[in-house]
């Protein structure tokens, strides 16, 4: 295992895709900055949007990780020099799901930053914000966003053993992160008396994002309550874990 | 060294190896040969544990399953294509595997890519790539060594060196089980015969055997050639037809002159008729199909 770990850990630093996925999160999070006239606390909280940023880099990144051993194939090496397939799926996971809390670490610097720079003393860090105040909502939000990355990570490693396409799990993975949310709303608005059933659907997992900051207000847009979502979301990520690894131990190279 | 003992082997439902068995010695070069589609590819792959299948496989008494490849830790291999990053340099994807940096500075030095083994194995030409691939199977002193068309790609130069660096491993005790379907430079390497057709083995020799036995055939010719063809293949005896003359086996060619004399036709010839290694492989294929048709 600390071998697998090692040679993963090396492939993904001599790759340029995590520097890019840095590169993009700053550009994305200027742009939140910027786009509008006058940063509100809302935006600053939200980690200017870096939730959504993140979880967008990290299904494209963690699908090219996995698709990379089939497009170089690669992947019958790994399997025969490595002396378990388990070991290689998890150290892959591991290290995708180790650069996505980078990531959160660099979004709260950068927001930090930027909030110095478009905001400056118009308001505090300690300014009230739903119930809270401003830092610890963007922590809180930071922290939704950590678990939704895992739901995400895993699920791109579930769709790319089982399709082997890089695009289309991309494809896949932004449809979920921009139109799932909505799409979930509409189904359990359609149909009010499955809500005790539809609202642990995949799709409406996202709303741990948004749910841990403002807990009041979401939970009454998701129907779990804060704790519910967390363990929904962990529960998707054990199911797409163990499905994908079956898949990936499975599959004829 | 390898044991390989009545393994079959499927994809999806359809059975590729069908209940073949045999040993790789240590030092010992053994050539894996057949046609398109016979199974040589799914054997190798099989021994490294990457399908599903029936049967043991051992490396130094330790079993390989699908799921377990704990005995290939000291087993190279090279499977249809070179295993290369492209982002990485020749040298990392060494590093990704190697288990001792003199070694690896060994193998590079011995495969001659000393020049630009620190360049971005994207920028390799076909015949770099082969070579780092050979060497990613090198790596570690391995005691077996499986290599898939390892001259694929190579100029005559690389391929002189690949045979001569194969014989020196050997002489190391380092086991080889090499496919190719150039069987000249095959020829020129291998102590031991693996011939496989429709996924079974049908000789599995060491060369010499191989060359002494095998490649001995007798030409005949007879006054009345479409009664002598008819006449043995009523029957069954092996043979092969060319533009004047049959082939038949050595072995039976005192059964077939009875025949002939039984049945009134004249022998104008019968003599030994020396095959090249292509050839006897070739007839022996055809007599395979020829049988597995009849059956």
């Amino acid at each position: 295992m600390k071998n697998s770990l090692k040679q993963e850990f090396f492939k993904f630093s001599h790759q340029r895709i995590p520097l890019y996925g840095v590169i993009a999160l700053f550009v994305l999070m200027l742009y939140s900055a910027v786009s509008k006239s006058g940063v509100s606390r809302g935006i600053v909280a939200q980690g200017f949007g870096a939730g959504q940023w993140v979880t967008i880099i990290m299904i494209t990144i963690a699908s090219t990780f996995m698709a990379m051993e089939y497009q170089n194939r690669t992947i019958m090496t790994l399997f025969y020099k490595s002396s378990h397939k388990a070991y290689i799926y998890t150290a892959k996971m591991l290290v995708i799901i180790l650069y996505g809390l980078a990531l959160m670490v660099l979004s709260f610097l950068i927001t930090v930053i930027f909030k110095a720079l478009f905001v400056g003393n118009r308001y505090q860090w300690t300014t009230s914000f739903k119930h809270s105040d401003l830092i610890n909502a963007l922590l809180m939000s930071l922290t939704g966003s950590f678990i939704y990355i895992l739901f995400i990570v895993t699920l791109a490693f579930f769709l790319i053993s089982w399709i082997k396409n890089n695009p289309a799990v991309v494809g896949i993975g932004l449809a979920i992160i921009f139109l799932g949310a909505a799409f979930s709303s509409v189904i359990m608005g359609n149909f009010p008396s499955l809500i005790p059933l539809l609202k642990w659907n995949p799709l409406n997992m996202i709303y741990v994002i948004n749910q841990l900051m403002i807990p009041g207000y979401f939970s009454k847009i998701s129907y779990l309550s804060t704790d519910q979502i967390i363990i929904a979301n962990i529960a998707y990520m054990i199911i797409f874990s163990v499905f994908g690894y079956l898949i990936f131990k499975k599959r004829r190279v | 060294m390898l044991q390989v003992n009545h393994i079959n082997t499927f994809i999806g439902r359809k059975k590729i190896v069908k209940d073949v068995s045999f040993r790789v010695n240590p030092g010992s070069i053994v050539g894996l040969i057949g046609p398109n589609g016979a199974g040589k590819t799914t054997i190798m792959k099989t021994i490294l544990g990457l399908t599903k299948f029936t049967g043991k496989i051992s490396v130094e008494n330790k079993s390989v399953t699908e799921n377990d490849h704990g005995a290939l830790t000291r087993v190279g291999a090279l499977i249809e294509h070179p295993a290369i990053y492209p982002f990485l340099t020749g040298l990392e994807n060494l590093k990704l595997y190697s288990l001792d940096e003199a070694d690896m500075n060994h193998v590079v030095s011995l495969l001659g890519m000393t020049s630009y083994i620190n360049n971005k194995s994207k920028d390799y030409s076909m015949g770099m790539k082969q070579k780092l691939g050979i060497a990613i199977a090198l790596l570690n002193k391995p005691q077996l060594v499986i290599l898939d068309e390892p001259m694929n790609g190579l100029d005559i130069e690389a391929t002189i060196l690949i045979r001569k660096i194969i014989k020196q491993y050997a002489a190391q005790g380092s086991a080889f089980l090499i496919s190719s379907h150039v069987l000249g430079e095959l020829q020129k390497v291998m102590t031991n015969v693996l011939l496989i057709t429709e996924g079974k083995i049908i000789v599995d020799q060491p060369i010499d055997e191989f060359n002494r036995v095998s490649h001995q055939q007798f030409r005949l010719l007879t006054e009345d050639m479409p009664a002598t063809e008819k006449l043995f293949r009523d029957n069954r005896i092996p043979i092969t037809k060319t533009d004047n003359y049959l082939l038949i086996a050595r072995d039976q060619s005192y059964p077939v002159q009875d025949i002939l004399y039984s049945h009134h036709i004249r022998l104008l010839e019968l003599s030994p008729q020396g095959l090249n290694f292509e050839q006897t492989i070739v007839s022996l294929l055809e007599q395979q199909r020829r049988q597995n048709h009849e059956k």
